[in-house]
């Protein structure tokens, strides 16, 4: 199906024409059927006017003393929706039978995986710079090893990095899968896939970096300085803070991508109006508020025992993005495309 | 054999009523042209045909299937629109090995060909083609697609 209101161009192809005026069907029919629907009149002008008199007259063209006039047959009289489209019917009309390969679906599990491959793919550069930055860095902890006092670390810079990623990796990308008719929820399960799989890759690449920097006295991990030495608890802390970071940046450009004008100032207004939020609750409680807020954070993030434990928070990073990823799930309900 | 039918739909934006109680059958096999002044609903109806937008009321399906969120329709359509969807910082041949990811019956050598001859440079990013080149862009992904379903919405823009 063509749409179009540049006939011209078309109209020789067409075999069939459909005409909607203001959301309203008003016609449907086959080339033909308008072709001979009217017909045009040449002579001269005086004659030709003579003619059509009386007549209903799409159009009228005078060159000197002659004139072309093209006339709506009468049994058509009544269905003619408007003047303008005359020119198709003095269009000749082809048919255009295509020949159409064989037919081949495609499953929406195929879909999935190959729109996670394209998320991915579309991450890659900026991952590649960041290691690159990141390897610069290692560069300057390593010639700076033994000459300054203090201690360095890496593995913080990735969660933002993540973050960010997650803020960007929506909007054309949606608009992307859009345009070859992937559905939302195909979508949905791509991007997910696709931070979960980026946290699995980016937390094994930090292990790795940070297993080699260990070495050097100066070095101390982020996690090593929040829980200190535990590997496999590292692992699992790295990705599902990678994953959570992802997650975070996703919803936040969703939320965005949904909002009017107006709750886009409402929602940019909420991180600055919690602060003050806090205070007037905390003030209302006598301070309950925040201590019973510190507690909970301290729990959640395993720092409520007599050493500091990493479980609890990768509990808690996972419990979050399971939450986000059930809101991201609805944000997404019959989300428009803004191009 | 693919038959589109749209059961009195309606679509309104806010105030706008662009599409009012639509009935309409499509076979397959033919060539349709949807014509209508600007703003009359063209786009508004090929969007609801793709479940690019959620009709108000009606139902429409294509061969018996309702569209909405449905892979196993939407991946035997192609709709080029009349926006560009694409990427900008994405390369033309980028763009066409992705919607062969996603399209497999898409015919890349037939893509390629038909780049050669309107002269489309396939290294370009689709943001550096001109209005007409970007027309072209995707009339050739969509003849490319293999898909049995075409929707064109203003093809020969520019």
């Amino acid at each position: 199906m063509i749409s179009t209101h540049l006939i011209d161009e078309i109209a020789d192809i067409l075999e069939e024409v459909i005409i909607i005026d203001r959301g309203r069907l008003i016609l449907h029919r086959p080339v033909e059927e308008l072709l001979e629907s009217a017909y045009s009149v040449f002579g001269e002008a005086s004659r030709v006017d003579q003619y059509i008199q009386g007549k209903n007259c799409l159009s009228e063209e005078r060159l000197q003393n002659f004139k072309t006039a093209i006339v709506l047959a009468e049994q058509w009289t009544g269905l003619w929706p408007n003047p303008w489209i005359w020119r198709l019917a003095v269009q000749s009309c082809r048919n255009c039978l295509s020949h159409l390969p064989a037919l081949k679906e495609e499953s929406a599990m195929a879909r999935v995986w190959s729109f996670t491959k394209y998320q991915l793919r579309d991450y890659r550069t900026a991952v590649l710079v960041f290691y690159l930055v990141l390897a610069v860095i290692a560069a300057f902890i390593l010639a700076i090893n033994g000459r300054v006092e203090g201690q360095a670390s890496l593995s913080g810079g990735s969660i933002i990095f993540v973050f960010v990623i997650g803020l960007n990796c929506f909007k054309s990308s949606f608009l992307f899968a859009q345009a070859n008719n992937i559905s939302r929820w195909v979508f949905y399960q791509a991007t997910l896939l696709s931070l979960v799989g980026l946290g699995i890759i980016m937390g094994a690449v930090d292990m790795i970096l940070d297993a080699a920097l260990q070495r050097l006295p100066i070095y101390l991990g982020l996690f090593e300085q929040l829980y200190g030495k535990a590997p496999l608890a590292k692992g699992l802390w790295t990705t599902a803070s990678l994953v959570f970071a992802g997650s975070l940046g996703w919803m936040i450009t969703m939320i965005y991508y949904r909002s009017s004008n107006l709750w886009k100032v409402v929602v940019s207004l909420i991180p600055v109006l919690i602060s003050p939020a806090l205070s007037l609750l905390n003030w209302l409680t006598n301070g309950r508020l925040t201590f019973s807020l510190f507690a909970f954070l301290k729990w959640a993030f395993g720092f409520a025992g007599e050493s500091p434990n990493p479980y609890p928070a990768v509990l808690t990073f996972l419990a979050g993005s399971v939450l986000i990823w059930a809101i991201n799930a609805v944000l997404l309900y019959r989300a428009p495309v803004k191009g | 054999m693919s038959r589109i039918e749209l059961r009195g739909v309606s679509k309104r934006y806010g105030h706008n009523l662009a599409l009012n109680e639509v009935n309409l059958t499509l076979e397959g096999q033919k060539i349709y042209g949807l014509l209508g002044r600007n703003g009359a609903g063209k786009t508004t109806l090929l969007n609801l045909l793709t479940a690019k937008t959620y009709p108000t009321l009606g139902t429409i399906t294509i061969d018996g299937q309702a569209v909405w969120e449905n892979d196993a329709v939407l991946s035997r359509v192609f709709y080029m629109t009349e926006t560009n969807l694409y990427p900008a910082s994405v390369r033309v041949r980028e763009a066409f090995h992705w919607t062969a990811q996603f399209y497999p019956g898409f015919q890349m050598s037939y893509a390629e060909e038909l780049a050669r001859r309107c002269e489309l440079d396939t290294r370009k990013r689709v943001k550096e083609l001109s209005i007409g080149y970007a027309s072209i862009f995707k009339a050739i992904l969509a003849l490319a697609s293999g898909a049995p379903i075409l929707l064109l919405d203003e093809p020969v823009l520019g």
